[in-house]
């Protein structure tokens, strides 16, 4: 073997050069860094929440009057409806924390960067590059609902940037699982991997198993949109198909990485450590188990929704989640927890998904039969609710770390408040509007019982205050990402608990100073004895 | 300068240094994971078939189409010889027996590419139009899943293959090629649900 030595007269700056850190667009567009490719995930869902959240808003008032559609009309509201949904779920929340686990995983198990990075890369690219043409199919009356007014080219464009916007995700998810199994430090266990990145894993498995079924779907799509029409023929059953995706149990998926967020935020603001950690992680997995929903498709069979599985499924994902609310409360409990935004955002969050899990237990019950109705709109706004709040909850907890500020506390509270506020309220009305009989995809021509229209303006009243709710997200991230100034405690703003908070932030190309070659405990960053580092 | 390559036993084994660190198997994981996308995607279409089949009226196939059984039965052997082909490959790898790995690998693409020919045959034996029938655009759907997969399959191959070729895989580290084999053999194992599913049962 030959070994090749740089001459001894060669200046240590240009070694030093060629090792710098890439910036700009550059390190925007191609670096493989983990930590820009994450920003740019969260950046870019943050964009595409201020759009559909003016789309709720829209279908709100939309919904007021029930004789007629005066806002977006007989031959737009169907694709404002499921604009909507596809928007929230694979624009916004995924996105989200898949950018959030690409930024902030490979720091929590000692990583110098993420796996594959440049597959993670062409994921993110994959993604943005799908979700604009998605938006512009819906721009040119297509998007993926099939409708006999909209232009079968147009729709055909719509679940093409679908397909691309799932397969980028899918794309970023290889990567995610793969660090939290393949990248971690010699002896450190997958209990011993800190909370969030242990639900990414279990949300990263549930999609990994359940969006290549819708991505299926997408294909028969786009192939009988080519060929003939043959298996959508009728209106809007294009939709239709897909919409086990927006339904229960699959609905739940989005939220996993909630319960690792609390779980991750509840014990360091308590000062203390998670106690009976297999518990929880039992909890946070029994969770994603129940939320696998690609069996689930009442397209394919009417009689599945009162099938004992598909109740029992409803009920048994209760249980999960109250086991991790039983940990993160047993973690709470030895001292007063510091009352910081992400504390106060994490905890609402879990309340407002055991509020999402009761209400969805509440529609499978036979006598009430609330499946199909308004009801399931506003389960569904419930379960995006508590993940928006669990973003922002994340946001403020991890913003020191990935951009070196902190999110400002009243912008975080208001942006919270408003959220949860408004969240909840457009659920309740939605909700008491479906036991009135208002159907799920009907906007108009059906006939409700009395007072539908009063909790129909409640709702949208509701739906302003979520929309404002989520500009100021927007408005707490853009304080967080842009500015030349550090926090001088961003390194270590919480006393935080596990490597990512032992690397300088924002952290360097390779993360830490010195490889992380051994851990042998949860907390590694706690030196006390119950810490066991 | 010159290095020696040759590894010298310690004096005393007793003051060995500790086994290295297990080496991050990043390339498998990251295959087992999208070789389990590619199978649930697979179960998308065919539950759609299947389900589809369920609930039409018989007969499901119109006139003029038939699914003759031949050419299912020679891509599925072709298949499972390839499987034999490419593990064959890998422990011939393994074992650092690198002229029978590039026996191995080249006998495993020859297959694939005799499968997707197959495949690609059945079409013109079925008498089909994809754009004619339910049945017919579903059978498409499937056999064009297959074909697509084996291809993409055929590529992973070959790229370890090249590999092999530029000496990167040996005894010690085998990873790209067993990764290749993970995606092959859900790959082949896919292919014999539908053939049982699809072309046996009808």
């Amino acid at each position: 073997m030959t070994v090749i030595e740089a001459p001894s007269s060669a200046p240590p700056e240009a070694t030093q050069d060629s090792r710098r850190e890439p910036r700009g667009l550059p390190a925007v567009l191609g670096s493989g860094d983990h930590k820009t490719i994450g920003r740019v995930w969260i950046g870019a869902s943050a964009l595409f929440l201020v759009l559909t959240v003016v789309v709720g808003v829209l279908l709100g008032v939309e919904r007021i009057t029930v004789d007629e559609l005066e806002v977006l009309g007989n031959d737009h509201v169907l694709q404002f409806f499921s604009l909507y949904r596809v928007g929230l779920t694979f624009l916004v929340v995924l996105p989200f924390f898949l950018g959030l686990a690409t930024a902030i995983v490979p720091l929590q198990v000692g990583a110098s960067s993420i796996a594959f990075p440049r597959a993670a890369e062409a994921a993110l690219w994959t993604w943005l590059g799908g979700a604009v043409l998605l938006l512009v199919s819906y721009a040119i009356d297509g998007g993926p609902v099939a409708a006999p007014n909209l232009d079968p080219e147009s729709i055909a464009l719509g679940v093409v940037g679908l397909g691309l916007v799932v397969l980028g995700l899918l794309t970023a998810i290889v990567c995610v699982v793969t660090t939290v199994i393949a990248l971690r430090p010699v002896r450190m266990s997958l209990l011993q991997v800190p909370p969030f990145a242990w639900s990414m894993l279990v949300a990263g498995v549930i999609w990994l198993l359940s969006l290549p079924v819708f991505m299926a779907g997408l294909v028969l799509a786009y192939l009988d949109l080519r060929y003939g029409q043959l298996l959508f023929a009728q209106p809007g059953e294009l939709y239709q198909r897909l919409a086990w995706i927006f339904a229960q149990p699959q609905v739940y998926a989005m939220a996993i990485p909630v319960l690792g967020v609390a779980a991750e935020i509840v014990p360091v603001s308590a000062g203390t450590v998670q106690r009976r950690r297999g518990a929880l992680w039992i909890g946070i997995s029994g969770f994603g188990a129940f939320a696998f929903g690609a069996w689930a498709q009442p397209f394919y069979r009417s009689q599945l929704l009162t099938e004992a599985a598909y109740v029992g499924f409803a009920f048994a994902i209760g249980l999960a989640l109250l086991i991790v609310l039983g940990g993160v409360a047993d973690s709470a409990r030895k001292d007063r927890p510091a009352l910081r935004p992400a504390f106060v955002l994490s905890v609402l969050a879990l309340f407002v998904l055991l509020a999402a899990v009761g209400a969805g237990a509440a529609a499978v019950i036979e006598p009430f039969h609330l499946l199909g109705t308004s009801w399931e709109v506003g389960h569904l706004n419930l379960v995006l609710t508590a993940s928006l709040v669990g973003a922002l909850a994340a946001l403020c907890w991890w913003s020191p770390k990935l951009w070196g500020r902190h999110v400002p506390a009243p912008l975080a509270y208001g942006a919270g408040l408003l959220l949860v506020g408004g969240g909840v309220v457009l659920a309740a009305a939605e909700g008491v509007a479906g036991v009135l009989d208002q159907p799920a995809f009907s906007f108009a021509g059906f006939e409700p019982r009395d007072g539908v229209e009063t909790f129909n303006i409640v709702a949208a009243a509701g739906a302003v205050l979520f929309a404002l709710g989520a500009v100021l997200l927007v408005l707490a991230l853009l304080r967080a990402m842009v500015g030349n100034d550090t926090a001088e405690d961003a390194q270590d703003p919480w006393g935080g608990q596990t490597l990512e908070w032992s690397a300088p932030s924002p952290p360097p190309v390779g993360n830490f100073a010195e490889p992380v070659a051994e851990v042998t405990s949860a907390t590694p960053l706690v030196t006390n004895e119950e810490g066991g580092a | 300068m010159s290095t020696a390559t040759a590894t010298t036993e310690p004096l005393y084994p007793a003051l060995a240094a500790p086994p290295p660190p297990a080496r991050p198997r990043v390339l498998l994981v990251g295959t087992i994971l999208a070789s389990a996308a590619m199978v649930m995607g697979y179960a998308g279409i065919i539950g759609a078939y299947v389900s589809t089949r369920a609930t039409s009226a018989s007969p499901w196939l119109p006139d003029g189409v038939v699914i003759p059984l031949s050419a299912p039965n020679m891509a599925a052997v072709t298949l499972l010889m390839s499987v034999v082909t490419l593990h064959w490959a890998q422990y011939s790898i393994r074992n650092d027996d690198r002229p029978n790995a590039y026996v191995a690998l080249g006998l495993t693409l020859v297959l694939g590419v005799a499968f997707v020919n197959s495949a690609v045959y059945l079409f013109t034996q079925m008498g089909a139009a994809i754009a004619r029938t339910l049945p017919e655009f579903l059978l498409y759907a499937v056999g064009g899943f297959h074909i697509a997969t084996i291809a993409v399959g055929v590529v992973y191959v070959a790229l370890m293959a090249f590999r092999a070729l530029g000496g990167q895989y040996s005894g010690r580290d085998s990873e790209g090629v067993a990764a290749a084999a993970v995606f092959w053999d859900a790959a082949v194992a896919v292919y014999l649900v539908s053939w049982l599913a699809v072309y046996v049962t009808k």
